[in-house]
């Protein structure tokens, strides 16, 4: 195989605009990616991988289907579920389109020999980065185009499939479950819990994407947010929204036409351990982050021909915090706490201020754009690895590590990318 | 959609929770599928559960434990009378399906503790199915329209 390497990446503000068509923010997305990468000819990309929560279709108007947004199970007459195709609300924005990949590529004003959409709900964009890599490291490509956007009321954020959830789909309830799940196993409190969002919102300050970079919660106002359930509090979320992230994937062959500092992916890890969120056997972990995790670091140990690389070998990472309970959940995952030792090692971050963990404020602080959060979980480690992530800047690192995950966490893939 | 899920969204249409299993190792398949995941053998729906007034075959009860469980914030004030709180809950069935039922309970519940299914049906807007489960032998509360 060949090593591949990020060579430039661009990103969109976060925003809650739902009026923008889908292709306009990848667009955006990718032009800000050549705006900061001017070495690459766009003619220079032999593939284009688009990622999105919705399999790039919304459908026209399918999206505001009360709080549910559209479906994905449409053949079982869920909401969103196409109807009558030929009818187009002529009032409705649009949301996206299938043959997303070729449009982009249209739009940008490129012919690619490949382009396709991947689809993977909220680890879209991380697998998108895994089909990028390995055009290139199989040879099928020298360089790639992976771009991944979101619309924030997009119908990905369901899984309408999951019939054993009942009438409780949305992604609240399987985080009560799991955040229930881990208080109850390691003696958590929620007080525990709310350095969390306090510390997302805190980094995400210096994000210049971020959702709401304003916004400056504490800990007290996380516990005294408003409830949702038993065990999940309002600004425990992270909030669904609108963007864009893309990257530039080119082989070792070339990657010096276009920069001479490359991040390299090193390591790859993906697990899938069911689709369904009552197939969880352990509610207090995330058995796919773990795995996921390990087998990248042990691929990224392997490629550089020395000792395996290990968890603590990572200067700076960007975690799945879909929700409160998911970073320690993913810190004990990773191996950088030991079991029921995450939520100590969450507060140890909030008190010590670090940037080793979700520098640009994670999905909580940031938002959480489904398409784009893998992109720009992998832009912003790659801008920590060049040292420019200006003020919210880790110290030094040679070494990151994405871990982006989808559906309660049934599924999780992970990059280990180094200078 | 395939004859069986037909057939299973047709008896819990009427309030009958009928368990799919396979044709050729008597795995439960969960959700609904054509095919066995443990061995691709063919699905048929066994015997039916019902529960509180619900038609079903005979007195079966299909029964389980809660594995994990939250409660949910009620939108307005609670019916008046009530004394019971509705929590969600993550609950394994003995014939190996695990699913998320509501529960109504005057005190939260804790895993481990047993549960009846009873009751189903498809949800009013037709986002998918809706699954009750009560304590066994639980008096009914009036207030409650689950129970009605």
């Amino acid at each position: 195989m060949r090593r591949a390497c990020i060579v430039g990446c661009g990103t969109t503000r976060f925003t809650t605009d739902t009026s923008e068509a889908l292709e306009s923010v990848l667009l955006r997305s990718v032009k800000n990616l050549f705006d900061s990468t001017p070495e690459c000819d766009r003619r220079d990309v032999e593939a284009m991988i688009v990622s999105n929560a919705s399999g790039g279709y919304a459908g026209p108007g399918s999206a505001g289907h009360g709080s549910h947004g559209g479906g994905n199970r449409g053949g079982r007459g869920r909401p969103g579920s196409a109807g009558n195709l030929s009818a187009r609300d002529p009032h409705a924005p649009r949301r996206g389109s299938g043959y997303m990949a070729p449009i982009l590529a249209e739009l940008a004003g490129m012919s690619p020999r490949a382009a396709h959409t991947v689809e993977s709900l909220c680890s879209s964009g991380t697998n998108a980065i895994v089909s990028g890599y390995a055009h290139v490291a199989s040879g099928l490509a020298d360089v790639v185009l992976v771009s991944g956007a979101e619309i924030r009321d997009t119908p990905g954020r369901i899984l309408w499939w999951d019939d054993s959830r009942g009438e409780f789909k949305h992604p609240v309830y399987w985080a009560s479950l799991l955040t229930s799940g881990y208080k109850r196993a390691f003696g958590v409190s929620d007080d525990d819990l709310a350095v969390i969002p306090a510390r997302a919102y805190a980094n995400a300050r210096s994000n210049p994407d971020a959702l709401r970079p304003e916004a400056t919660p504490t800990a007290e106002d996380v516990a005294g947010s408003r409830r949702l359930t038993g065990d999940l509090r309002l600004l425990d979320c992270s909030r669904p929204c609108t963007g864009g992230a893309s990257i530039l994937i080119a082989s070792e062959d070339v990657a010096g036409r276009y920069t001479d500092d490359p991040v390299w992916i090193a390591g790859v890890g993906q697990s899938v351990t069911s689709a369904g969120f009552a197939k969880h056997q352990n509610l207090s972990r995330i058995e796919s982050a773990r795995m996921a995790c390990r087998d990248a670091l042990r691929m990224a140990g392997s490629r550089n021909g020395s000792a395996p690389m290990s968890i603590s070998d990572v200067d700076v990472a960007e975690i799945h915090d879909a929700f409160s309970v998911c970073e320690p959940m993913i810190l004990e995952a990773l191996g950088m706490a030991e079991p029921g030792g995450g939520a100590a090692a969450s507060r140890d971050l909030h008190e010590t201020a670090s940037r080793r963990i979700n520098p640009r404020g994670g999905l909580i602080g940031s938002g959480h754009p489904l398409g784009a959060t893998g992109l720009a979980q992998a832009a912003e480690v790659a801008r920590q690895l060049w040292r420019e992530a200006r003020g919210r800047q880790a110290d030094n690192p040679e070494v990151g590590l994405v871990h982006n995950m989808a559906a309660a966490g049934t599924s999780s893939t992970a990059l280990v990318m180094v200078r | 959609m395939s004859p069986v899920l037909s057939e299973f969204e047709r008896a819990i249409g009427r309030g009958l929770f009928r368990v799919p299993e396979c044709t050729e190792c008597g795995a439960a398949v969960w959700p609904p599928s054509e095919f066995c995941s443990a061995c691709l053998g063919g699905v048929r729906l066994g015997l039916g559960y019902g529960g509180g007034g619900v038609s079903g075959d005979g007195d079966k009860r299909l029964q389980g434990r809660i594995v994990e469980c939250s409660m949910e914030m009620p939108a307005g004030r609670p019916a008046a009378g009530s004394v019971r709180s509705s929590f969600f809950c993550l609950v394994a069935f003995e014939c190996g399906i695990r699913l998320i039922a509501r529960l109504a309970a005057p005190v939260p519940p804790a895993p481990g503790d047993v549960v009846v299914l009873s009751s189903c049906g498809m949800s009013p807007d037709g986002a998918g199915y809706v699954f009750e489960v009560s304590t066994p032998d639980a008096p009914e509360d009036p207030a409650n329209p689950a129970n009605m």
